[in-house]
């Protein structure tokens, strides 16, 4: 890891070795760097991810509302939304917001510090890289990927309330109402299932890639646009294929 | 002798005698070759006794950080053996290496402090990671105090990118020694310092290392650093030396060096003789 380049499997079964053993055994000092990460790495993607459900949300319902009123049924607008957006589009937004913010960001981060040698000091000092950098800031992604999903799909609702509401004339009890009459709890499951999956998705591949990088910033600059561009097509990837499990 | 090689020996005791005590650290012929092919290491020997100072020298190109990283278990030899604390540094993994860690300090070149911590925080880490169950207060104090020691508490709550090189060197040097370790690895210890932060950088380190009876091996190509802080060094071929190159071309005490008739020697301290303390006097 310090000098030769670790492979995806050996960093990942390190990774989940590392994990489950601080979850087992916390120490004050790790419960602080998991908090530290999940503000980095969540709560400053949660505006921007409220702002674009909210925006997504209202599209969505635009659309639905101009189709579906020319067959008279745009009471099942809010119903649909509610499908729509809690099992597909929420999940996969919010973790290709993920990809462009904090993929990066963590990417660079590692990538710098293989260059000026701090993970190399790490070793040095007898401090174990996978659970004091990757950690923390595996778990901030597993945490605060499904919260900040969760938080997407009242955003995005509330972006669909928002035009039924001006155009339909909608209520918010009626909108409620619509919106869970065909609405299934086990909807909200399959988001947070498929968020935790993103989430480890890209945070492994942020770490692949910035943990690889030895030679200068411009390495940098192209592990960071590989891991993003990775996150983004695996993350796509990875929602057809559940998508499709869900049929079977 | 200089001036400041003789405050230097003066403030240390010299190191025990080679036959009776065991060194901490032995090279015994180590090879390494990149897997392009290219050897820059061939057939390395050397043993490091315990307080000594004990410097890697040589000219671009010789292997000295290749070297320093195998003696640091980054990188592997191709061949030979590193015997660190009596045991072989290839069979160690897990705990038992990072108990030789916790007895080795690094200073590297660059510093190599983390970034998002402040310099206190930079030496806390090791302290905080190997004594788990101690007071974290008492942790920061002893931090504190380490920092105190290079004279930048006052700098305590600062970022690395905040402050000078000369002083990143400082701190790093602190935390290399957090631990109070028995070995100090020093990568070109004062690359890209003035003569005056050399000066100083060199004195701090030979002053702390001592103090903790620390034995130290320095990579450096600085001349006038090497007659500072030198017992003993051992000089390796570097581009201009032909076959000579990655080969061990002297060993000895710095007098020795002095006197050397080689041509490889001879060459590497004349190219420096503008740097040596004699000349700067």
């Amino acid at each position: 890891m310090i000098t030769d380049k670790i492979s995806y499997s050996r960093l990942v079964v390190e990774l989940l070795q590392s994990t489950f053993m601080t979850v087992l055994r916390p120490t004050s000092g790790a419960i602080d760097n998991v908090i530290s990460q999940m503000r980095s790495i969540g709560l400053g993607a949660l505006p921007t991810a409220s702002l674009i459900a909210v925006a997504a949300g209202f599209i969505l319902a635009l659309v639905l509302e101009i189709q579906l009123s020319q067959i008279g049924k745009v009471e099942i607008v809010p119903s649909l939304l509610w499908i729509i957006l809690t099992e597909q589009v929420v999940p996969v937004g919010v973790a290709l917001i993920f990809a462009g913010r904090s993929v990066s960001a963590v990417t660079a981060e590692l990538g710098s510090m293989q260059v000026s040698e701090e993970i190399k000091a790490l070793f040095t000092m007898g401090i174990d890289v996978v659970p004091y950098l990757l950690v923390p800031r595996f778990l901030g992604f597993q945490i605060m990927l499904p919260m900040v999903t969760l938080v997407g799909i009242y955003a995005s609702l509330l972006g669909g309330w928002l035009l039924c509401g001006i155009v339909l004339r909608m209520g918010i009890a009626d909108y409620i109402y619509y919106a869970f009459d065909g609405a299934s709890f086990w909807s909200v499951m399959i988001a947070l299932a498929k968020s935790t999956l993103f989430g480890f998705l890209v945070a492994t591949i942020a770490f692949y890639k910035g943990l690889n990088v030895r030679n200068g910033s411009r390495e940098i600059s192209e592990a960071t646009t590989q891991s993003v561009v990775g996150a983004v097509i695996v993350v796509t990837m990875a929602d057809a294929v559940v998508t499709s499990l869900q049929l079977v | 002798m200089n001036k400041a090689s003789t405050i230097a020996k003066a403030e240390s005791e010299l190191p025990p005698s080679p036959e009776l005590v065991a060194p901490v650290l032995e090279v015994i012929n180590v090879t390494k070759t990149f897997p392009n092919g290219r050897t820059v290491l061939n057939g390395i020997s050397f043993e490091v006794l315990p307080e000594e100072t004990f410097v890697i020298l040589g000219g671009s190109g010789c292997g000295k950080s290749t070297l320093l990283n195998i003696l640091i278990g980054v990188l592997g030899a191709t061949a030979g053996q590193i015997r660190i604390f009596g045991e072989d540094l290839r069979s160690l993994r897990g705990a038992r290496l990072k108990a030789v860690h916790v007895r080795c300090g690094m200073l590297f070149q660059s510093g190599a402090l983390i970034e998002s911590l402040s310099l206190v925080e930079n030496i806390h880490l090791p302290l905080r990671e190997h004594y788990r169950g101690m007071d974290p207060e008492v942790l920061f104090e002893t931090a504190r105090l380490k920092l105190r020691m290079v004279g930048l508490e006052e700098h305590a709550t600062k970022r690395p990118s905040g402050i000078s090189g000369g002083m990143k060197k400082r701190v790093a040097l602190a935390r290399a020694l957090a631990l109070d370790p028995d070995l100090v690895f020093a990568d070109e210890p004062t690359s890209g310092l003035d003569p005056v932060s050399t000066r100083e950088i060199d004195e701090m380190f030979i002053r702390l290392t001592r103090r903790i009876g620390a034995a130290a091996v320095v990579v450096t190509h600085d001349i006038s650093s090497f007659f500072r802080i030198a017992h003993r060094a051992v000089m390796l071929g570097g581009e201009r030396d032909g076959d000579l190159q990655g080969q061990v071309i002297m060993q000895g005490c710095p007098e020795d060096f002095r006197a050397s008739r080689h041509p490889a020697v001879r060459r590497f301290f004349g190219s420096g003789e503008s740097e040596t303390p004699d000349r700067n006097k």
